[in-house]
């Protein structure tokens, strides 16, 4: 069975106010019931008072009783008095018959009082309270008759304010089946929810704001590889069709040969990026755990690329503190080589490449500033996704495929570090990579 | 008939060129957007292929700002963009056609000529006017159901004269139409060639409005 929250919540209610009802009525008739046998009580005691003050001992056990006029509670038999002697023998009682009706009630259905009077008699007075009992009854259904109304009215309020109550998270049900149904733009409209659900919402809206933005980068990520491997694919097909065509003389063989070859190049350099992408993203950890030399790394980077900055006219310098990670050298090699080529392809000529490490802590900064031609504000946020290219004209001459950041931060996480970049159209641009130094003393390592 | 070709591919916008070349188009090349639209603002082409992400100006704007100053030039969408979101966005900015790459050459070709016949009104492959048929698929030409002989510019010529028949068309038209930027063509060149189809098709087909130009009677 499906137990609604709003039936849980309306049963919970229920139970809980039935409680208090079936209490409060409860001492309500109980209160109204001693009072009134209080009342009686009193009205008894009045009474005994009465008849042992009228009761005038006359010598060898017989007492003289004159009862005031006005004691008409005895004369219409609504109470009773019975009057013994010390020895216990009844010498006077309001009815004759009484001591039989007595034995015929059962003792709940009366109320007596016993005086001892000063002349040694007992007087017992007493009277017969089933009419009261009748008329608690009367007041107890009432009272039960009014509980019952108020349960059934607050139950019925209580499940309408329940469901009010409820009526946002069926909003947000809503939206959430909404998303998954694929609408990656739903949204819960969280300025007319509840205050403690308008946590919930904004927490989820917020959740559906990171799904939809990797549903767009998959989507983007999808969309730029088939253009990474159509363009060439394209350009074979083309050629070889129009090669095919007719007869062509061996010129126009050779020529349309090396255009499949550069076709078939950028393909494999495509393909090639891809696997590295998805091998850095697949490691989430690092492929060897030993300790790495980063001004090591950096020596070796600037070394493979000097010529590389040479025919650009671009000064390259490393400066600064040891840091010593623990991680894989190669793959670290990769993705600062990474960073650092494309400092230097997208550089200007007579422009500069500097790298600065500093240790504070246990976190060492890596720190990669070129005089290049910086990047457009609104491209920051997604120069580290995958195949994002700020120029596409000019990444073609340079011959990027827009995986080269993206792979060099997906080595920097898995190193338990990342990569940041701040930049300044023209002016050029800062890649800060921050990880986490291994605790040895790198001046105790043995030099490699 | 003009194509301007927008591709940055370098490798494909050359093969591209000689293939459209080959099937006797006239074809300018246009490597980023920029260009593109010099070149559509210069010369008034019979179609354009167009590559949607081109550098400097994207082939989105560029079909856009082309509709929105209301040239009818038909514009056939080639791009690696495959998704049914990008043709129908394309389609409903005034796009005619929609080939995803990788394509095949020969459909290229197709599609393009049947978009220059439907852009003139007339969706058929075959012309006739008077005794003269035009087969515009074999690009073959009858007189009175006997096969004729053109060149490739006669025959260019003819197509064009044809396609706009019943309204003038100057001498600087028809360079512009037969040849591609790259040619280097005198006008008097095009006097020799209406003068060889007049020897060929006979001599009423072609009118000449002295000082004007050609015109093809309706």
């Amino acid at each position: 069975m499906r137990e609604s929250l709003r039936v849980r919540l309306v049963l919970w209610y229920a139970l809980v106010l039935t409680l208090v009802v079936a209490l409060y009525g409860g001492a309500v008739v109980y209160q109204s019931w001693r009072s009134m046998i209080a009342g009686v009580d009193a009205e008894l005691d009045g009474y005994a008072r009465a008849v042992g003050n009228a009761l005038r001992p006359v010598g060898g056990g017989r007492y003289d009783l004159e009862l005031p006029a006005d004691m008409a509670a005895f004369n219409e038999r609504r109470a009773y008095y019975v009057i013994s002697s010390p020895t216990g023998e009844i010498v006077d009682q309001s009815d004759p018959d009484l001591s039989g009706r007595r034995d015929e009630r059962s003792v709940s259905e009366r109320r007596e009082v016993t005086l001892r009077t000063a002349g040694g008699a007992t007087v017992l007075v007493g009277r017969d309270v089933a009419d009261l009992r009748r008329e608690q009854w009367a007041f107890a259904l009432n009272v039960a008759l009014a509980g019952i109304a108020t349960l059934g009215l607050s139950i019925f309020g209580g499940w309408f304010v329940a469901g009010r109550a409820l009526a946002p998270i069926k909003r947000i049900s809503r939206a959430a089946r909404a998303m998954s149904a694929g609408n990656l733009s739903a949204r819960i409209a969280v300025e007319r929810t509840e205050s403690e659900l308008e946590q919930v919402a904004s927490t989820l809206n917020e959740a559906f704001d990171r799904l939809h933005l990797a549903v767009e980068q998959e989507r983007r990520f999808t969309a730029d590889a088939s253009h990474e491997l159509r363009t060439p694919i394209s350009v074979l097909r083309a050629e070889t069709e129009w090669a095919l065509d007719r007869d062509r003389t061996p010129r126009q063989y050779k020529d349309a040969l090396t255009v499949c070859r550069r076709a078939a190049m950028r393909m494999q350099d495509a393909v090639e990026r891809m696997l590295a992408l998805v091998r850095a993203e697949t490691i989430e950890d690092v492929r060897e755990a030993a300790p790495v030399h980063i001004n090591a790394v950096v020596t070796g980077v600037l070394e493979w690329l000097a010529p590389v900055a040479q025919e650009r006219g671009v000064r390259l310098t490393a400066s600064g503190d040891l840091l010593t990670v623990t991680g894989d050298a190669e793959q670290l090699r990769e993705a600062l080589n990474n960073i650092v080529a494309n400092a230097i392809l997208y550089n200007k000529p007579g422009g500069s490449v500097t790298i600065a490490t500093h240790l504070s802590g246990a976190s060492g900064r890596i720190e990669v500033v070129d005089t290049g031609i910086g990047i457009p504000a609104d491209a920051i946020p997604h120069i580290f996704d995958r195949f994002f290219r700020v120029d596409k004209a000019r990444s073609r001459e340079v011959g990027g495929s827009g995986l080269g950041l993206s792979i060099a931060r997906a080595i920097f996480v898995a190193h338990g570090g990342d990569i940041t970049c701040t930049s300044e159209t023209g002016t050029g641009s800062v890649f800060v990579i921050s990880l986490p130094v291994s605790t040895a003393n790198p001046s105790l390592c043995s030099p490699t | 008939m003009r194509v301007l070709v927008v591709e940055d591919e370098a490798d494909l916008a050359s093969t591209l060129k000689r293939a459209l070349d080959e099937a006797h188009f006239a074809v300018d090349v246009a490597g980023d957007g920029d260009e593109a639209q010099f070149m559509l603002g210069e010369v008034s082409y019979d179609a354009v292929v167009l590559d949607l992400m081109v550098p400097k100006r994207s082939g989105w704007l560029l079909l856009q700002d082309l509709r929105h100053a209301g040239a009818r030039t038909p514009v056939l969408i080639l791009t690696a963009l495959d998704a049914v979101d990008d043709r129908v966005k394309a389609l409903d900015l005034g796009a005619d056609d929609y080939l995803p790459k990788p394509f095949a050459i020969s459909e290229l070709v197709a599609r393009l000529r049947a978009l220059v016949r439907r852009s003139a009104g007339n969706p058929s492959p075959v012309l006739v006017v008077g005794p003269i048929t035009i087969d515009r698929a074999a690009r073959l030409v009858y007189r009175e159901n006997a096969p004729v002989d053109l060149t490739a510019r006669e025959y260019a010529i003819l197509e064009l004269m044809v396609r706009h028949r019943g309204t003038l068309v100057t001498r600087s038209a028809i360079c512009e139409h037969i040849y591609s930027e790259a040619s280097d063509v005198f006008s008097n060149v095009i006097d020799v060639h209406i003068a060889a189809l007049r020897r060929k098709l006979g001599p009423k087909v072609i009118q000449t409005r002295r000082g004007q130009g050609y015109i093809v009677n309706a």
